[in-house]
């Protein structure tokens, strides 16, 4: 019997504690369910120093322990799982008692069976139940990892089967990278034939064939096609195939048949090429390439190999490169046709802004390098925007193109003829001189004077062109079209249907002219715009017999501008009409009131000026009539004096108009005359009341000159004419002495008094009049007593 | 201490008509010879059944089964080699004990289980195969002799039981190889086998005895047992299993530092693992200096609860008698015809000089008859449960 020693028994100390320990680690070392089953078993056994154990589910025993050679008795344990039965009858030991467990995760139980009389305590039982528990959730386990592994190797045999379907991927892909790769170099633009290479690369590496080319039909002659682009073609064969007719070849067969063509034995195939068949060429496969359609090409692979057959797949890829290069040809086109919309006008052909600055530059270089003189031409179309208003843009946009064609023809070849937008063109002559170019130019004027005919209209179109010239090619491009341009406006300013030549001065003017008009805008608004009065006066006397009113502009700065600096840009930026009106009323009501004021002993006349502009507006009469209405002032005292170069143009409708006025009692007086181109007939023709002599006459008047005799004449013509004359610019009374002797009645000067504002001239009438009331009405001229009064 | 075969004559021969047990043995250097002489000595009565053959691996085995072969050419024959020889006449060293049995009252079969160490349970299993042909008498035996270096023993014993059950037991022991721990050998007819399990199934009309006691006492407290491999202790209580094991026993510096120092050390300080009634003694093998493990020849289940042991001449003894009184018990009256002895070599650690007098005991409790025996490195006997291999334990076996 066991020994007996001493021991120190503590809580450590408890056998089944550590029976469990050993169990659990014995069975966490098993595999699988079965192998836990029997280690469990094994264990239980052994540990309760039992004979015989097994585990028993639905009648089957699962592993037994201790019976020889398996025969387990199956109902005897059943019998003890169920609870029937506490011994087991053992042939050769005889009775056993028995025990057994219940496995959840077995649904089954474990069954003991032990010789001796020692029931099992409640600690072996104890230790039964949890090693129980203990198997149940091992087992479980155990089921889930089998379930996982038996998952896996599914896993893996799929992982296997995916391996094969990645090679077939991995050569798909290689494909699709391959034709991405073209894709993408076609949508950068990559140039044509580098396209080319790279799907006859593509052909190569992924159909093996040693042999691949790319054909295009020549444009030149379509019945032959040439090799863009090859792979393994020799260089001796490149000789004598690149180019070759449409009737040879796979290639050349795709082209006409448009579409697949497949030759297997080369050697013996209709049409096969004769330097391939000498090469033993065995098989080739060839696919068109389109263009809008059309098989304007081919790409073609064959292989020296014997027994090569083309497989469906190999066909679908040459296909889908011959799709690509379909597109990169296309697409050259398209790109072709882009960069020449880019650079060129679509409504005249003409190139663009762009091109034209592009092809100056470049002439430029040119002319740096040779040193020779090119021209640009600036040329805007006269009152085009009329056309455009009355007739509509679709026959606008016809006479532009007419121009257009006309302008292009008539340069020479070399020339370069562009439209900058709107109504605008240019022209580049290069190795041309000044006279060259200004004979262009004339040229042009002259050629588009003709009119054009567009839909049923015949319309006239004249041109200002600014012409520069340089040479050396010293002047940028865009300088160079810049001085064009501002040259063209002072053309348009001077008057329409003419060339000017571009001089740097014109810079400084249009920027003064630029900053008048700015003031001029804004003087109007500001009234800036006054009325001066010069008198004129009596010569006998001396004593003012009526005023000419003077516009004046009165700038912020308190300085005076006078009427020459601006009137003429003025009436251009169409401010005319608005400081006319200004003037008329401002003059009649004051000369009105100066009338009523006692400023004067007698009435005086107001001579106002009237432009050109203004005798042709159609309102100038109505105008008048309502100055005349508001201020109430007197239209028999009322004078418009009108320039002799107003009369020139559109003679009959000044004409008519000076009839109207007159017709309401205005008197019509001449400036500055003598000066103009006025034959005598019309002086007749007009309604004219007054003459008045230009200063230029009465300068030397005193030096017995022929402005003398001129002055002279002019008085006796007014005399015949039963017209008024004054003699204006009266500076010194030499001058006056003179032109009394010659009979003039009355004049107008400094001599009397400079351009005077209201006020002055106001305290000068009333002056004079004091003067008048001390000499009498009607006085001999004492001209030791009259004296300029400065102004 | 030298027997010859002289000294077998002293022995009274125990016969019956139907059974007979003779021991032979022989201390000459000859191997052949010694074969010769032994055999020679056993035969005690017609129709030897079974050689039982201990030999010391001193000897040429070869030669020395031929001497057997000789004089018994046809004799199922079984042994193995020894750390010591037991016989009648008292224990030796490099001599040869053959323990003969027969008579028509016996029926045996053997068999031979190879390659133990790649699969420990089948080559049991295969070795108890033989049980099958051993006849139907009413009393059945196996006597397994095992290759102890083989691995797990334990497992051996599984696999024999597999096959022949409970109502079988299993006695035996593991071969030795005089402390060497390298090499054992095993007997199976004219071959020498190494890594194999031997196995002789006895059946007789008599009763068998098997009695099984070891005389350790626990040292100590118990110890838990945190960290094992099989037969390998790593870590007690959560420390290296060899640094505890030194310092529990305050260990002499040339155990801790000299493998053979060791492994003579532990022979009288084995484990004594944790079971439902009292512990399983197990064997120290030896040690991992490096690793600070302790290698046994069984396993130390880890989670169990194992103390460290110690013996003394007394307690030894008294395991001596006692094992002796308990397989005669289970003769119910009879007297034996001879006794097989399977002392753990411990023991002979333990009594040194006093083996002389165990064997005495042995000799008296077995009223003369023969005594046979070796000196092993594990001990097989399984009578009750499943567990049947034991250290540092005395297993007599008695026939009658």
């Amino acid at each position: 019997m066991p020994s007996t020693g001493a021991s120190a028994e503590g809580p450590l100390a408890s056998w089944s504690t550590h029976q469990l320990a050993e169990f659990l680690v014995a069975v966490a070392s098993s595999n699988d369910e079965s192998a836990a089953l029997a280690c469990a078993t094994q264990f239980a056994a052994e540990a309760l120093e039992a004979e015989v154990a097994a585990a028993v589910r639905d009648n089957t025993v699962l592993h037994s322990v201790g019976f020889p050679q398996g025969r387990a008795p199956v109902d005897a344990l059943t019998a003890v799982a169920r609870g029937e039965l506490t011994v087991l009858d053992y042939a050769g030991l005889g009775r056993l008692l028995a025990i057994a467990v219940h496995i959840d995760g077995l649904d089954g139980y474990i069954v003991l069976a032990r010789s001796g009389n020692d029931h099992y305590r409640a600690e072996e039982v104890g230790l039964l139940r949890t090693m129980a528990r203990a198997l149940s959730m091992t087992l479980r386990n155990l089921r889930m990892l089998e379930r996982e592994r038996s998952l896996r190797e599914i896993g893996e045999r799929r992982a296997k089967e995916n391996m094969q379907l990645l090679m077939l991927l991995q050569e798909r892909q290689t494909f699709l990278e391959r034709l991405y790769k073209i894709q993408m170099s076609i949508s950068r633009r990559v140039p044509l034939p580098e396209v080319m290479d790279a799907i006859v690369a593509g052909a190569h590496e992924l159909l093996g064939d040693e042999v691949v080319a790319i054909r295009l039909v020549d444009r030149e002659d379509p019945t032959h096609m040439n090799m863009m682009s090859s792979f393994g073609v020799s260089r001796a064969m490149l000789a004598s195939t690149k180019r070759s007719p449409l009737s040879e070849g796979a290639g050349g067969r795709a082209i006409v048949e448009d579409g697949l063509v497949i030759i297997e034995d080369y050697e013996h195939a209709d049409g096969a090429m004769q330097e391939f068949v000498g090469a033993r060429l065995q098989s080739a496969m060839a696919v068109p390439v389109h263009e809008n359609g059309r098989a304007t090409g081919s790409i073609c692979v064959a292989s020296y190999k014997k027994g090569r057959t083309y497989t469906d797949t190999e066909r679908e890829i040459l296909v889908t490169f011959a799709h690509h290069a379909s597109i990169a040809v296309n697409d050259a086109k398209a790109v072709d046709e882009m960069r020449h919309l880019a650079y060129h006008d679509s409504l005249t052909g003409l190139p663009n802004r762009t091109l034209f600055l592009e092809h100056l530059s470049r002439a430029v270089a040119n002319a740096r390098r040779s040193g020779a003189g090119l021209a640009v031409l600036f040329l805007d179309l006269d009152r085009f925007k009329l056309v455009n208003d009355s007739l509509g843009h679709p026959i606008g946009d016809r006479l532009l193109a007419a121009v257009a064609r006309r302008l292009r023809d008539s340069l020479r070849g070399a020339d370069l003829a562009a439209r900058l937008g709107g109504d605008e063109f240019a022209v580049l002559a290069e190795n041309t001189s000044v006279e060259g170019a200004r004979a262009l130019a004339s040229a042009v004027i002259e050629t588009l004077r003709d009119p054009f005919h567009v839909d049923a209209h015949e319309l006239a179109v004249t041109t200002s062109i600014g012409l520069v010239v340089d040479s050396g090619g010293t002047t940028s491009a865009d300088s160079l079209l810049r001085n064009a341009d501002l040259a063209m406006y002072r053309a348009k300013v001077d008057g329409s249907g003419q060339y000017l030549v571009y001089e740097p001065a014109m810079h400084a003017v249009v920027a003064d002219r630029v900053k008048l008009e700015g003031n001029l805008r804004r003087a109007v608004t500001s009234q800036e715009f006054i009325v001066h009065y010069q008198p004129v006066v009596l010569v006998e006397s001396g004593l003012p017999v009526g005023v000419e009113a003077l516009v004046r502009w009165r700038r912020e700065d308190g300085s005076l501008v006078s009427p020459g600096d601006f009137i003429s840009v003025a009436e251009e930026m169409g401010l005319a009409p608005p400081i006319g009106l200004m003037v008329m009323h401002e003059s009649m009501r004051q000369v009105h009131a100066w009338q009523h004021g006692s400023f004067t002993g007698r009435p005086l006349t107001l001579s106002i000026n009237l432009s050109a502009r203004q005798l042709r507006q159609p309102e100038l009469v109505g105008d008048i009539v309502e100055a005349l209405e508001t201020t109430g002032y007197n239209p028999a005292m009322l004078v418009v004096e009108i320039t002799e170069t107003a009369l020139m143009h559109d003679t009959n409708t000044v004409a008519a108009r000076l009839r109207d006025l007159r017709s309401l009692g205005i008197r019509v007086a001449l400036d500055d005359f003598g000066t103009g181109y006025s034959s005598l007939s019309y002086l007749r023709q007009l309604p004219l009341d007054m003459l008045k002599i230009d200063k230029s006459f009465v300068n030397d008047i005193a030096h017995g000159s022929e402005d003398a005799a001129v002055a002279r004449a002019i008085l006796e013509l007014g005399r015949t004419l039963h017209l008024e004359v004054v003699a204006e610019g009266i500076e010194n009374p030499l001058q006056l002495q003179q032109l009394a002797r010659m009979g003039c009645r009355m004049a107008q000067g400094y001599y009397y008094s400079r351009p005077l504002s209201s006020r002055d001239m106001g305290a000068f009438l009333r002056e004079q009049r004091e003067r008048a009331a001390e000499f009498g009405e009607v006085a001999a001229p004492r001209l030791e007593v009259l004296t300029a009064q400065a102004g | 201490m030298q027997s010859t075969a002289a000294t077998g004559r002293l022995e009274t021969p125990a016969t019956t008509q139907q059974r007979w047990i003779g021991v032979g043995s022989s201390g000459i250097a000859d191997s052949v010879e010694a074969g010769r002489q032994a055999a020679r000595d056993a035969l005690r009565g017609d129709d030897p059944k079974l050689l039982v053959t201990f030999v010391s691996p001193a000897h040429d085995l070869h030669a020395l089964l031929g001497g057997v072969r000789e004089i018994c050419p046809d004799v199922p024959l079984i042994g193995c080699s020894t750390s010591g020889e037991i016989a009648t006449s008292g224990p030796g060293d490099a001599s040869v004990v053959i323990t003969a049995l027969g008579g028509p009252g016996f029926s045996v079969a053997t068999a031979a289980g190879r390659n133990a160490s790649a699969d420990l349970r089948t080559a049991g299993a295969a070795a108890a195969a033989c049980a099958e042909d051993a006849g139907d008498k009413a009393h059945r035996i196996l006597l397994l002799l095992t290759d102890g270096l083989a691995g797990d023993q334990q497992e051996i014993v599984r696999g024999a039981y597999s096959v022949v059950g409970a109502a079988v037991p299993l006695v035996g022991g593991c071969a030795g190889d005089d402390l060497a721990m390298r090499k054992t050998f095993q007997l199976f007819d004219g071959e020498v086998l190494e890594d194999a399990v031997i196995a002789a199934a006895i059946s007789s009309d008599a009763p068998f005895g098997i009695g099984v006691q070891h005389g350790w006492r626990r040292v100590g407290n118990a110890m838990l047992v945190s960290e094992s491999v099989g037969n390998r202790v790593i870590s007690l209580d959560d420390q290296p299993a060899l640094d505890v094991y030194l310092d529990r026993l305050g260990a002499p510096q040339d155990v801790r530092t000299d493998p053979a120092a060791f492994t003579r050390f532990a022979l009288t300080h084995p484990f004594g693992v944790s079971r439902r009634s009292g512990e399983e003694v197990r064997f120290i093998a030896g040690a991992d200096f490096a690793e600070r493990s302790i290698n046994c020849i069984a396993e130390v289940p880890q989670g169990g609860l194992t103390w460290i042991m110690e013996g003394d001449d007394a307690s030894v003894l008294q395991a001596t008698d006692a094992a002796c009184t308990q397989a005669l018990e289970a003769l119910h009256g009879e007297a034996p015809l001879g006794f097989l002895a399977f002392d753990c070599i411990a023991r002979r650690g333990v009594l040194g000089p006093g083996i002389e007098s165990e064997v005495q005991r042995i000799v008296t409790h077995s009223g003369g008859a023969p005594v046979a025996g070796f000196y092993t490195y594990g001990e097989i006997a399984r009578t009750h449960g499943m567990g049947g291999f034991h250290n540092q334990t005395l297993v007599v076996l008695a026939f009658s």
